[in-house]
């Protein structure tokens, strides 16, 4: 039914301070691998693949030969990816398209945001520190078009989606807090979330700090540590692993800015072609799936992925979000684990929380908020500012 | 990205968030400080391009003009910022970050400037303010065009 499988995964609990010992990041990354081989019951000897993202610290570049050396592995496909958010929905479809292709067979993809030990070499101030995610390099367009203005980081950029959206499809605020008071009830059946034991209602949401108009504090993901990875490989060898096979039925990716000021259509997300050719990949619409998996660095992130997705239609998201309980125990669950909202964002690896997640939920092993109907899953991930997306279609065995 | 506490001295070595002009966007730069906005236009595809590039974004042809346009328009999206959007910019603060829409479709991004930021809403008329300063170059705001 499918050219690749996830047959194992990893996941740290995520942790506002760090208890752990501290490692530099190849070491955590290799942690990381080595538990999600563990998971999967496969023979690390078998690695022939990896995906990574430029979350390890000890080197800008050449980062891929540099885990394959660190890991002993000998790798005949090794992808670094730059997708911000989409980074892991982009790792897996890669991985899943490379084993397809008869490349390799077994392939790890892992993020990991933990601390390492103190460097002897302090780092100096770098401009990215300030900058973010907007480069402030010469000649880029953000340095001489976005910076001067102020135009940079993230809250700014989905607070002016949420504005334009609001704008045309009127100013139900409640709706929107609503997706992050829903998640709360997941995160509180995860021991593993940062926000366990700590529910929200939609009231304690809109009444949370402003941040950049109109988005408010509880409605913005909590950096935290931690890491996940995921064993990609042969539905053959998937089938022989420890837990039930995860499909990978489809998947999709779109890409069309940097800046929101140059999206062709802020309220056309690239989501929308995403989900389009992964649904039509797997031969599934929006309707065959049990849970959506939506990558939320924000609020509005899930209300907009939620209608160019196909869940409903356009400018309905509001009123889809408000008809329908989006914890465990509803009629449309979403981040089952808390989302990223819930859960924490360990940077990158935030996004592979929504993986592992659904990976989880399919073979059963989700604890407390495990759903009765678990076959089907959607996956999102979202980078930048709503400018690079990647969507999964999986499907249990 | 690890956290730091940000020195004054620290930012002192920080490059300014302020245009460095390339050499293809020069003259709208160098317009601008004359109180003009020149976009380019493709002599080939008709279509309008910013920011400047040497290509156009629809039909790739090199083939671009700059054309004078009139810096009027209307607030397509904007966020009023509660927290600096980063720490230079904190003295500015509540920042009115927009993206203006031109009648070409051209769209901008820049601040508008206003006392009650309260009172904005998406598709108001606004028009150019050219914001000049001794140790930079110029930009291009935006304010209500009422009152």
């Amino acid at each position: 039914m499918s050219h690749a499988a996830i047959a194992g995964s990893a996941q740290r609990p995520a942790e506002r301070k760090y208890t752990g010992e501290r490692k530099l990041s190849l070491e955590h990354w290799a942690d990381l691998a080595a538990d999600a081989l563990a998971d999967a019951g496969i023979d690390p000897r078998d690695v022939d693949g990896l995906c990574c993202a430029g979350d390890v610290q000890e080197t800008d570049a050449f980062l891929p030969a540099t885990i394959a050396e660190f890991c002993g592995w000998s790798v005949n496909f090794a992808e670094r990816l730059d997708l911000g958010g989409a980074s892991p929905v982009g790792m897996v479809w890669r991985a899943a398209a490379a084993i397809a292709m008869g490349l390799c067979e077994v392939v790890v993809c892992a993020d990991t945001m933990r601390p390492r030990p103190p460097s002897p070499h302090p780092a100096k101030l770098d401009a990215r520190m300030v900058y973010g995610a907007s480069s402030s390099i010469w000649g880029s367009p953000q340095a001489e078009f976005e910076i001067p203005y102020g135009h940079l980081g993230q809250n700014s950029g989905y607070a002016m989606y949420a504005q334009r959206y609001h704008e045309c499809y009127g100013w139900d605020e409640r709706s929107r807090a609503k997706i992050a008071a829903d998640q709360r009830v997941s995160a509180c059946a995860n021991p593993d979330a940062v926000f366990y034991g700590q529910p929200v209602t939609i009231d304690d949401v809109l009444g949370s700090p402003m941040i950049s108009e109109p988005l408010r504090m509880l409605e913005i993901v909590m950096p935290v540590s931690g890491g996940a990875a995921v064993v990609v490989t042969t539905p053959e060898r998937a089938r022989a692993a420890r837990h039930r096979p995860v499909h990978i039925a489809g998947f999709g990716e779109h890409l069309t800015h940097k800046t929101p000021t140059y999206a062709p259509d802020l309220l056309q997300t690239p989501v929308g072609a995403a989900a389009a050719t992964a649904f039509a990949m797997a031969g599934l619409t929006p309707a065959d799936v049990d849970m959506a998996q939506i990558y939320d660095c924000y609020t509005i992130t899930v209300l907009l992925s939620i209608e160019d997705s196909g869940f409903c239609g356009k400018g309905e998201g509001l009123e889809f979000v408000r008809t329908h309980d989006l914890s465990f125990k509803g009629d449309f669950p979403v981040n089952t684990h808390g989302g990223q909202l819930g859960y924490g964002q360990a940077g990158m690896a935030g996004g592979m929380s929504q993986v592992v997640e659904a990976v989880r939920q399919i073979q059963g092993r989700s604890g407390d908020r495990q759903l009765a109907k678990h076959d089907t899953a959607y996956v999102t991930g979202t980078g930048g500012v709503m400018s690079e997306q990647a969507a999964l279609v999986l499907v249990g065995e | 990205m690890p956290r730091y506490e940000l020195t004054p001295e620290m930012l002192a070595e920080l490059p300014r968030p302020i245009p460095y002009p390339t050499p293809t966007a020069q003259p709208f730069w160098d317009a601008l400080a004359r109180d003009e906005l020149l976009l380019q236009r493709c002599g080939a595809c008709g279509a309008w391009v910013h920011y400047p590039r040497r290509r156009c974004t629809t039909c790739m042809s090199e083939d671009l003009a700059w054309e004078a346009v009139e810096p009027a328009g209307t607030i397509h999206a904007f966020t009023v910022t509660h927290r600096p959007t980063a720490v230079v910019f904190a003295d500015q603060m509540p920042q009115v970050l927009a993206i203006v829409e031109l009648p070409n479709g051209v769209r901008l991004s820049t601040t508008i400037v206003t006392d009650d930021p309260a009172a904005l809403r998406g598709g108001d008329a606004v028009v150019g303010v050219f914001d000049h300063a001794d140790d930079r170059p110029t930009l291009l705001r935006f304010r209500p065009a009422r009152g």
